[in-house]
């Protein structure tokens, strides 16, 4: 079923949006919590919350790009009670990778973002992954956004672990100097 | 800003970043796939190619089937063809000699008749046509065409053998195993009228055949459509008898001339003609002057039917 449709439903207070969602991203989405919460548990709770949030925002929200919509808000989900738990459980070593990783570029000042900050931010990224390839780009967001494994990116992207390793270093680095000649860091 | 703050403001990205990375796998081509395009490509100009390099290959230059006889009364002719000489009610093997004479046509063609002589030992003694006076020097063969009239021919025995193939073949074709270069003799399937319902003589002419020739004329003698007569030549042969039914046998052709070997079947009162074309080697010059038939005159339809030839060559010596 079409993303549309499925916004059709939930305009109509059907509950067919939610096992249609289920059907068409469900798996999607179960694979982004639990790479971040680390736990099969953890992630049906974190897709549960996910559809009550999506249920009560739509309408009036009429999100353009429904898997987009979706997914953010089961990462939002599940980034949350990684945080509220701070534990590091077997299978989420690999957000803790990213914190580390992230951590080379950006110093750990622990002063907090404002809102226009934030806004400069999130616009400096967005220009920042514009400008990279397509593959680059894919490679980024799926490690610091869907949070997936080294293992699984190489597999995903027909690449070694090595090569992973190699291109989000290099990526880092140009993130790195894109967000200094921003004044962002 | 920290590590785990900025992994939190990365939620908020665009949503084409995180919908086209929700599957890389769609955009990622493989090695493999970028073969078999490759490899589909590749066969797809083979195929366009490969047509045409066929068609420039020579084809193969098999003797083609025999002459078909056929027996079709004609109208008076529209150009009187000279003819001299009558045929001998035996089994006598003919020379014909070939003389140079005008038709009444203004065109400066040059049409090579075969006279044939009487032998000494038949029984009745033949008529001879003279020759008209009006004999003029040889002048190089020229392009012209025979008006073709559309009358019907009547209908007469027809003898049907296995045809000529009007198939292109390339002239100077080598057996597997004899030395001899053969070209193959082109049978037509038009007989055009002209041909006097009193046609009591052989008559064979011969002349080379222009490079701009109607199709009907092609279909007259035989010529396929594919043969190119702007590159290549071509000799046209008539064979008009007043007997049942000919069969050209086969032939040779030297520096000399042509030597075509014809046999003719006597049982009624009939008209028999063939057209016939003998494609030339481009090496290869022929006067239709030096041209003559040989002919023999069967009055026993089994030997007439035993003598011919499947596939009558012309047989070529330098």
């Amino acid at each position: 079923m079409h993303d549309q449709a499925i916004i059709a439903l939930f305009e109509q207070r059907n509950e067919q949006a939610i096992s249609e969602s289920e059907q068409q991203y469900g798996a999607l989405c179960r694979q982004v919590a639990r790479d971040i919460t680390g736990s099969k548990e953890d992630a049906e709770e974190c897709l549960n919350d996910a559809m009550l949030a999506a249920w009560n925002a739509i309408p009036p929200t009429k999100p353009k790009n429904y898997c987009a919509y979706l997914l953010r808000l089961v990462r939002n989900a599940a980034y949350n009670r990684y945080c509220a738990a701070h534990t590091l459980k077997r299978n989420a070593a690999n957000i803790a990778g990213s914190i580390d990783e992230l951590a080379e570029i950006i110093p750990d000042r622990g002063d907090v973002v404002d809102e226009v900050e934030r806004r400069e931010i999130i616009g400096a990224i967005n220009e920042f992954l514009q400008e990279l390839p397509q593959k680059q780009r894919d490679l980024f967001v799926r490690r610091y956004w869907y949070l997936s494994d080294i293992a699984a990116l190489a597999e995903m992207f027909h690449m070694t672990e090595s090569h992973v390793r190699k291109t989000l270093s290099r990526l880092r680095k140009r993130l790195q100097k894109y967000l200094a000649k921003e004044g962002l860091l | 800003m920290n590590p785990k703050s900025f992994l939190g403001l990365m939620s908020d990205i665009s949503d084409e970043y995180i919908a086209s990375a929700a599957n890389p796998h769609s955009k990622s081509v493989s090695w493999y796939q970028v073969s078999a395009i490759a490899a589909c490509i590749v066969l797809l100009i083979a195929a366009a190619v490969y047509p045409k390099l066929r068609m420039h290959t020579p084809e193969v230059t098999e003797p083609p089937a025999v002459v078909t006889e056929t027996t079709v009364p004609v109208t008076v002719p529209t150009e009187p063809i000279v003819t001299t000489g009558t045929a001998a009610v035996s089994a006598k093997a003919w020379t014909t000699e070939a003389k140079t004479v005008l038709t009444q046509t203004t065109a400066a063609i040059t049409v090579y008749t075969t006279a044939v002589t009487a032998p000494e030992e038949t029984a009745e003694q033949p008529t001879e046509t003279a020759l008209p006076d009006t004999e003029a020097p040889a002048t190089e063969p020229t392009r012209t065409e025979r008006p073709v009239e559309t009358t019907v021919p009547k209908q007469t025995e027809t003898i049907v053998s296995t045809g000529l193939s009007s198939t292109q073949t390339t002239p100077g074709t080598t057996s597997a195993e004899t030395q001899p270069v053969t070209v193959p003799i082109w049978r037509g399937s038009l007989y055009p009228p002209g041909l006097p319902s009193d046609v009591s003589e052989i008559s064979c002419t011969f002349q080379l055949c222009s490079s701009d020739i109607s199709d009907i004329t092609r279909k007259e003698y035989g010529i396929p459509q594919n043969y190119d007569l702007r590159k290549h030549h071509c000799l046209l042969i008539e064979i008009q008898s007043g007997y049942t039914a000919v069969a050209v046998l086969g032939g040779e052709l030297t520096t000399e001339g042509l030597i075509l070997n014809v046999a003719f079947l006597d049982q009624d009162s009939s008209i028999a003609r063939v057209n016939c074309a003998v494609p030339l080697p481009d090496d290869f010059t022929v006067d239709p002057k030096k041209c003559r038939a040989e002919n023999v005159i069967l009055t026993d339809r089994e030997q007439f039917q035993e003598i011919r030839v499947e596939n009558p060559v012309i047989e070529m010596k330098q």
